[in-house]
Formats: C-alpha cells, sequence, structure tokens
C-alpha cells in the first residue's frame, strides 16, 4: 500500500518479506562459534522416586556440563498459578509423568549432548500411577502429591442460577449426552527452543515464549536470581498457540546456561521431546443436559466437565474456568447449573491451547442444539437465532452483556449464504455411495482476562532521530501478526507509512510488561495503550512543532515524514523535528487496564480465578458441508463458512489469516489429531502418526466479517484468535449427525464414522 | 570423508564423517538458517532444500548423498528477477503467518513451477502437500503460488 496507513484496508505484514527470504531470526536459529548444547535427560517412566543419577556423561567427549538439581540455588519450582514443576527432579523427589527432566548434559555439540545425556544411568523407583481422571478420583488411587489438600484433585468449580434441576422436569424436550474429546498437540513447526548466557552476574535468554515478563519472574524464583539481573528476549515465534504461554524449555536451558558460565548455550527440543513435554489440550468428558419448551425457547442447562490436567497444574485452572464461561455457550437461559473438575494424573499435562476449555463445553453444547431444533423440526440456524444473546441479555454465567453482542447478526448473514440456502441441493446431489449433509454451529470466544487478574498492558512508542517511529512491542508475535496490527493501528492517526515504523519484538530490558500473547487480549489490550501513547506522542510533536514553526498547533498538521503549517505551507521534516526533541519527550508511554474483567456476576459460582466470567465476546457461525464415504467412512469437507463479529476490521488480511488458521487447526481437531497416551506414553511421537492437515485435507474456507463497533476497542475491535478454532468440531460434527448419527468422541476419523454408520454400539473413546 | 558440493553457486569442499545430516551441515557449520527443521523425520517439509533443482528434504539426506551435487536453498534464489515474483506474491498475499515453513514452501512451489510454469490449484495443493503448515491453512499459499506463476509467466521469465 502507498500512502499513510489506514484501518480498514490490507496491509502486509510488516515482517512479511524477510520470513519469505528466510531472513527472520527464530530463537532455534541463533547460532555463532563456540555455541554450546544442552540436552535433557527425561524420566521416562510415568511415576516414582528419583534414587540416583551416574556421573558418566562427565568424563565423556565434548562435555562441558552436567547440570543437576542440587546445583539449582533457587526454588527449584516453576508453575504460574501452582509452583508444582520441578525445574529438575531432585534427588528423592517425585517423578510424575514421562517427561519429567532429571538432568541437563551441555556438550559442545548436540549429538555429543545426546550421546551424553543417553549416557546417564538413572535409577528410580517406580511407583503405582494413575492415567484416567475419574480413578484418579477413587479413594484408593495413588497420590500424585501426597500432601495436598484435596488430593489429586487439582480444582474443582461450578456456576449455579436458578433451579436447573427442576427447570429440566418441566422442559418439554431434553437432550443429553456425554462427550469425549482427547488431547489435542500445538505442533507448531518451531519446537521449543533458545539460546542463553550467564556472565556469573546475569541470565540473558532468548526464547520462543509468548510471555518474557512472566518467565523473568518464574526463573528468578526457579533459579535464585534476582528479577533485575534476568533479561528474557522474544524473538518472532515459530508459532505458539498456548503451547509456549508459560515455562517449558526456560527452566533447564537457564540451568544449563548457569552450570556455563561465559558459554552460550542453546537448546531445541526435538520433535518427539515436544510433543511428550510441552502442555497440551487437556483431554475431557463433557456430561451435558439441555432442554427447551416445545416452543423452541431453550430453558436450562446442566452440565459436568472433567479435565486431565496430567502431571502438573500448568494453566488448568484458569482452563477450567474459562471453560465453564462457555458452557452456556451463546444463549439465554433460565437456570444453570455447571460444574467442572480438572484431575492430575501421571499423563502428559494439560495447559493453554488457543480457546483454552472452550472447546471442550462448546463441542458438546452445539451438538445438543442442534439435535433440539431437528426434534423440533425446526431450521437449526433459526433455532438458535430464537436463543441467541442479543445486547442487555443475561449470559450462561449472568453477566449482563453490556457491550457489542454479534450471535444474531452472524445468524442473519449465514442465513443468506448460498451454502446454507442450497443444502437441500447439496444433500441431494451425493453420488453413489456418498452421503452429503451441511452442519452448522453458532459460537462465542470471551475478550481477555477474567477477574483475578488484572488484564493490563503498556506501550511504548519512539519518534527517532531520523525521524521514523520505533514501537516497541510488549507482546510476543508467534505469527498471529499483532505487531504489524499495532503499527497499522499506529500508523492511521499518526499518518504515516508503513515503512517509517521500526518494530521492537518485545525484550525485559527495553519494551514494557504487557502480559502474554494469550487469551484474544494481544490486539485488543496493546492497541488501547499504544493509541494512548501515540495521542501523547503526537500532542509534544504538535507543541515542539508549533514552537520551530512559530505557528498555532491548530494551524500544524502531520503527513507523511513531515509536520506542515497549514497558512504558510512551511514543512519541518520528521528528522529536524526530532532534532528539537530530546529522548523522554520523544519517547512515549501509556498504560491501558481492559474493561473486560467482571466483579461478579448474578449467580453462584465457585471458581475464583482467571477466566471466570468475561464480559466481552466475539461470536461467529460456522456452516461446514460434509460428504461421507458410505464405504470407508472417510469424511471429506470440502466447503466451509465462517462468519464473524470481532468488532471492527483493522487489517482484512490479517482479521481472515486468523480465521483460517483457527479454522485449519478446528478441522485438525475434528477429524484428524487424536494425541494418543497410553499408560502415560504418548503414542503418537511424531507428525506420521499425530497427524495435523495438509494442503489436500482443507477446504478454501469463505470468511465474512459482521463489523459492530466495539466501543471499548482500539479502533472498534476485538480479539479473535481462538474464537475460530472453536466452531469447525461442531459444525462438522452436526453435518455429520445427519448422516450417521450422533458422535460423541472425536476426531471423526474414518474408523468411528464407518463403525457408527453400521451401526455399531456407541463409541465411549478415550477420556 | 571429503565432500564437495555447490551450494547456492560456490563451490564447497568440507571434510565430513559421511552420516551427518544435510540439515545440519547447512544450519550449523555453513550458516544457513532459512533450511529449518520442523520434524527431523522427513513429514513436515520445513527442511526442504533443492538439490540438482528438485525439491528434496535435508534431514533425510546424509553428506554422503551430497558430493558432487548443486544445492539451493532461500538464499540462492532470492535476489534472482526470475523468482521475485514469487516471493513478493507470498508477502502481499499473506501466505505467511508465523513464516517457519515459509522458506520451505518457496522452494517446493519453485521445483514445481520449474517443471509446469502453469499450474493448476489442484497441482499445487498435491505439490505442497509435503510441507507441513500449521498457521495459514494454506489458502493463501495456494493464491501466492497460482499468481505469482501468472506473473512471471506473463513476464515469460
Ligand atoms: S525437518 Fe525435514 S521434513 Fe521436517
Ligand atoms: S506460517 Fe507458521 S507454519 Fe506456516
Amino acid at each position: 500500500m502507498r500512502g499513510p496507513l489506514v484501518a480498514g484496508i490490507s496491509v502486509p505484514r510488516i515482517e512479511g518479506m524477510a520470513k519469505v527470504r528466510g531472513e527472520e531470526r527464530y530463537a532455534s536459529d541463533i547460532t555463532g562459534p563456540g555455541i554450546l548444547w544442552a540436552v535433557a535427560r527425561r524420566a521416562g517412566i510415568p511415576s516414582g522416586i528419583l534414587r540416583s543419577l551416574g556421573d558418566e556423561p562427565v568424563s565423556m567427549d565434548g562435555v562441558v556440563a552436567v547440570c543437576k538439581a542440587d546445583s539449582i540455588e533457587g526454588e527449584n519450582l516453576l508453575g504460574v498459578l501452582e509452583p508444582d514443576q520441578p525445574v529438575l527432579v531432585p534427588l528423592g523427589g517425585r517423578i510424575r509423568y514421562r517427561g519429567d527432566p532429571v538432568a541437563v548434559v551441555v556438550a559442545d555439540t548436540r549429538e555429543r549432548a545426546e550421546a551424553a545425556a543417553r549416557a546417564l544411568t538413572v535409577e528410580i523407583d517406580p511407583l503405582p500411577a494413575v492415567f484416567d481422571p475419574p480413578e484418579a478420583l477413587s479413594p484408593d488411587a495413588p497420590l500424585l502429591y501426597p500432601d495436598r489438600e484435596g488430593g489429586n484433585l487439582l480444582v474443582s468449580g461450578w456456576v449455579r442460577r436458578g433451579d436447573a434441576k427442576s427447570v429440566l422436569e418441566d422442559c418439554d424436550l431434553v437432550e443429553e449426552d456425554v462427550f469425549r474429546f482427547p488431547m489435542q498437540e500445538h505442533a507448531y513447526l518451531e519446537t521449543e527452543s533458545g539460546v542463553a548466557l550467564y556472565d556469573g552476574e546475569n541470565l540473558e535468554m532468548e526464547v520462543s515464549t509468548q510471555n518474557p515478563w512472566r518467565d523473568r519472574d518464574e526463573l528468578s524464583r526457579a533459579l535464585g536470581l534476582p528479577r533485575e539481573r534476568i533479561r528474557v528476549k522474544a524473538p518472532c515465534l515459530g508459532g505458539g498457540f498456548g503451547g509456549k504461554d508459560g515455562v517449558v524449555i526456560q527452566g533447564i536451558l537457564g540451568a544449563a546456561a548457569m552450570a556455563c558460565p561465559g558459554r552460550t548455550v542453546k537448546m531445541v527440543f526435538s520433535r518427539e521431546e515436544s510433543f511428550l513435554c510441552s502442555p497440551k489440550r487437556h483431554s475431557s468428558v463433557t456430561e451435558m443436559t439441555l432442554g427447551c419448551s416445545s416452543d423452541g425457547f431453550l430453558r436450562a442447562i446442566r452440565c459436568r466437565f472433567t479435565l486431565d490436567s496430567g502431571a502438573y497444574a500448568s494453566m488448568s485452572v484458569p482452563v477450567l474456568t474459562n471453560g465453564l464461561d462457555h458452557c452456556c455457550g451463546a444463549y439465554r437461559f433460565e437456570a444453570v447449573e455447571l460444574e467442572g473438575r480438572a484431575v492430575y494424573t501421571n499423563n502428559p499435562f494439560g495447559g493453554a491451547f488457543r480457546a483454552f476449555g472452550a472447546p471442550q463445553v462448546m463441542g458438546a453444547l452445539e451438538q445438543l442444539v442442534d439435535r433440539l431444533a431437528k426434534r423440533l423440526g425446526m431450521d437449526p440456524l433459526e433455532f438458535r437465532k430464537k436463543n441467541g444473546l442479543v445486547r442487555g441479555d443475561m449470559n450462561g454465567s449472568g453477566v449482563v452483556l453490556t457491550s457489542t453482542v454479534g450471535a444474531v447478526p452472524c445468524l442473519d448473514r449465514a442465513l443468506e449464504q448460498e451454502i446454507w440456502t442450497s443444502r437441500e441441493e447439496w444433500r441431494n446431489s451425493a453420488p453413489e455411495g456418498k452421503a452429503r449433509s451441511t452442519g452448522a454451529a453458532l459460537i462465542c470466544h470471551g475478550q481477555g482476562f477474567g477477574p483475578g487478574i488484572p488484564d493490563f498492558a503498556n506501550a511504548r512508542i519512539e519518534l527517532t532521530e531520523e525521524g521514523r517511529f520505533r514501537l516497541y512491542s510488549g507482546i510476543p508475535d508467534m505469527g498471529q501478526g499483532n505487531g504489524s496490527t499495532y503499527v497499522h493501528l499506529a500508523g492511521e492517526p499518526l499518518c504515516q507509512e508503513r515503512d517509517r515504523f521500526d518494530l521492537v519484538q518485545p525484550d525485559t530490558d527495553r519494551s514494557l510488561r504487557s502480559g502474554p500473547a494469550a487469551a484474544s487480549r494481544t490486539t485488543y489490550i496493546y492497541g488501547r495503550a499504544l493509541l494512548a501513547a501515540v495521542d501523547e506522542l503526537k500532542r509534544r510533536m504538535y507543541v515542539k512543532a508549533g514552537m520551530v514553526l512559530g505557528a498555532r498547533e491548530d494551524d500544524l498538521v502531520l503527513l507523511p515524514g513531515r509536520m506542515r503549517c497549514i497558512s504558510s505551507g512551511r514543512e519541518l521534516p520528521l528528522e529536524v523535528l526530532a532534532g528539537f526533541m530530546e529522548l523522554p519527550e520523544r519517547c512515549s508511554v501509556a498504560g491501558s487496564l481492559a474493561p473486560v474483567s467482571f466483579p461478579g456476576p448474578e449467580t453462584d459460582y465457585g471458581p475464583k480465578n482467571s477466566g471466570f466470567p468475561h464480559c466481552i465476546f466475539s461470536w461467529a457461525v460456522h456452516v461446514a458441508r460434509v460428504e461421507v464415504d458410505l464405504f470407508t467412512g472417510q469424511v471429506s469437507v470440502p466447503r466451509y463458512l465462517a462468519v464473524t463479529e470481532a468488532g471492527r476490521v483493522v487489517n482484512p488480511q490479517m482479521y481472515r489469516q486468523q480465521v483460517e488458521g483457527g479454522v485449519a487447526q478446528g478441522l485438525g481437531y475434528a477429524l484428524f489429531e487424536d494425541f494418543s497416551v497410553k499408560n502415560g506414553e504418548v503414542v503418537s511421537k511424531d507428525l506420521s502418526t499425530y497427524i495435523i492437515p495438509t494442503s489436500m485435507d482443507l477446504p478454501e474456507v469463505e470468511c465474512l466479517a459482521v463489523e459492530l463497533d466495539e466501543p471499548s476497542g482500539p479502533k472498534g475491535l476485538k480479539g479473535l484468535g481462538e474464537l475460530p478454532l472453536i466452531g469447525p468440531l461442531p459444525a462438522v460434527a452436526n453435518g455429520l449427525a445427519n448422516i450417521c448419527g450422533p458422535l460423541t468422541a472425536s476426531p471423526f476419523t474414518a474408523e468411528r464414522v464407518f463403525f457408527s454408520l453400521s451401526g455399531g454400539a456407541r463409541d465411549e473413546g478415550r477420556v | 570423508m571429503k565432500v564437495e558440493f555447490n551450494l547456492n553457486g560456490e563451490d564447497l569442499s568440507m571434510e565430513l564423517s559421511g552420516d551427518e545430516r544435510v540439515l545440519d551441515i547447512l544450519r550449523d557449520r555453513v550458516g544457513i538458517p532459512s533450511c529449518r527443521e520442523g520434524c527431523g523425520t522427513g513429514e513436515c517439509g520445513a527442511c526442504t532444500v533443492l538439490v540438482d533443482g528438485e525439491s528434496r528434504l535435508s534431514c533425510l539426506m546424509v553428506s554422503a548423498q551430497l558430493d558432487g551435487k548443486t544445492v539451493t536453498t532461500v538464499e540462492g534464489i532470492r535476489d534472482l528477477p526470475r523468482w521475485a515474483p514469487l516471493f513478493e506474491s507470498f508477502d502481499r498475499l499473506g501466505a505467511v503467518q508465523c513464516g517457519y515453513c515459509t522458506p520451505g514452501m518457496v522452494l517446493a512451489a519453485v521445483d514445481l513451477l520449474t517443471r509446469n510454469p502453469d499450474p493448476s490449484r489442484d497441482e499445487v495443493r498435491i505439490a505442497l502437500s509435503g510441507n507441513i503448515c500449521r498457521c495459514t491453512g494454506y489458502r493463501a499459499i495456494v493464491d501466492a503460488v497460482m499468481e505469482g506463476a501468472e506473473i512471471m509467466r506473463g513476464l515469460s521469465l
């Protein structure tokens, strides 16, 4: 685009060309002479006590250091909400899953570090293990944390409003079922990676992370180094999706670096290690009951859902509460009774993954909604329209929605699209041996954190001596393009072209703390802070230009590269203007606290943590055409529509990227991705057994935006990152239900669908 | 063993043990970071290089297989006018998100377009199916290859 940036126009991302040309540097690309490699040794046993570690690596070729728990000076514990995860398991300490690191070996090459880590003898006294949440809750189950109050129950929460039980008894129609969804793996192409250097005093780390500031805090506590002596930088990430929101590699990398002062240490997880040790989308069991009246009004919902937290708490608490918050979806209910549990087991641990607990509940809810519509003989979208929330309604969590609510507008748009109006023709056009159908889902996703954690960001922007604008991003870009969107947001009020901006990626020493790239908050909250910082910078530029040009401020206008005096026509190039300003004047900082938290809804609720309740949401209707091969059960999704309301669209290209990427991951979750774990061992160890979609597997997503103007959002936008992932599973399931009956266990593989087609007994799937 | 090969137009001669992965040689010894590891087992395509003009997975090749070959990475073609429209299309059409897969995708596209300058969308999809992208959903990547190809045909480069 030529000319100053304007909201609403597509602009390619600022670092796009560098990425195509292979010039962008990811944490895994950082290299140099004399760099050392660190490799962790993992327990390989799901439960036990670490008895001893050998010393074999010490004498091996190229080995520089062997780091064990006793060389760590801090608390040696990681975890944001529950510090339950050791950086390295100490002798006598407990092994809770196969991926627990017991030592890190540093050597001059990766091969030598790997060989040395393998050579280390590890003695573990095995203990009984438990892999299934209900079993883990039974009174005689082995306890992962014997001293912990609550045993294996990590957290439970409830939401109650009205008397759901008696309203359900009074309902004309009731649908209920139990839904089982497996773990999902992020499978970002760049595995966990980073480099670290400890100079004897300070630890500096450049790592693929979604939250460098929280990493710094955690490293400080775990490794026993004051916060001021730790610097964490986040270059562009090769994908994150939530999996890099939390310390996965940083702890062992930091410990390894501290064992080799003065040498740069690099660590890159192998794909297999990443699959075992990174957090997963929680596997879940959702038991749900939904009731409505004969004239088509939803009345009550009951839900109990259980998440397998695995060995560590990670983000399970907010994932659970966010799930509770999304249980009732986009609908009005008289009465609500929800219960959620997250349970420790000896499996790989669950954590943050795009949409954070919402897919596990809306994947169930939207199927039951469809069944009720079908029994009433109603168009499923009309049924949703009748029950969809509008502004002023109270949602399931007891929040009266006072911001933009796009549910019904999205339904209206979807109802008139050809993919929906032609669904009869599509159904009737099935060739011999195939069946065709169309399924839909209405979804929503909350904006930012819930109460309990203030959702703030601090922006920093600087007019440089060269008359350029340097924008210090406070939130990592894992590929979603937030950095470019910040430039876009700042570019319009500053009336500048994209090329006049330099973007500094998050760095705890240069940019300002702004929280994680998570919770669909990134653009919304950093954007608010940034616009305030831009306003202040502009004000100072006008004051200074007025003094230099001897003009009134209202006689000045900021144009690309210069300030112009309207009446005299005199112009002041920005580099000249900058020369009149000292650094503190040229650099503007502003913070913003997002109005997404809500002090207390009109409901009785248990979980007092981040993730419940939200008060601003984005909304969407997804429609999937499905086709099933009746002989093999093979499912294909040849056409897909996403109608989205996430406020105003600042950059249509980036907006579309978010929708398409989310749908792609959601279709993977629905159709292929089965992260299979047996006795705590990951069975799908690589990308040939854990199948994610290729270019042959995905439809070209039709992407429509309904643009309501969200008054609280920068330029009227709302967050969009997580929302699109939620829709594909229920939309596809609803399409398939017309062909092979209800499917309550995912993914919808050919085997499952074929089994269901041939009228097999209900497939209970895996927990 | 001594291995001689041509990398992006430059003749190299290196003393290597015959079983080193080409991916590691390129990344760690020669300093070609754009050739990336996503899986190490031949499933993702992030490590794609052109060997004598054909796309190959460098994580599955060992040094001995390099001898006498010509190896091309994006560094070797990114400044050639012939491929400029393809690079520009990737950027302009938003075929890049995290970008980790992108150099491999570009090379897979170069391999296809060298053999078939006028592919159908389906042919593009098939040609890229060995390269996984976790971010984009592929539509924009296919668009970029189609449009890049069209511009290049117009320029008859
Ligand atoms: S790294 Fe070679 S194909 Fe994935
Ligand atoms: S852009 Fe992230 S993997 Fe392709």
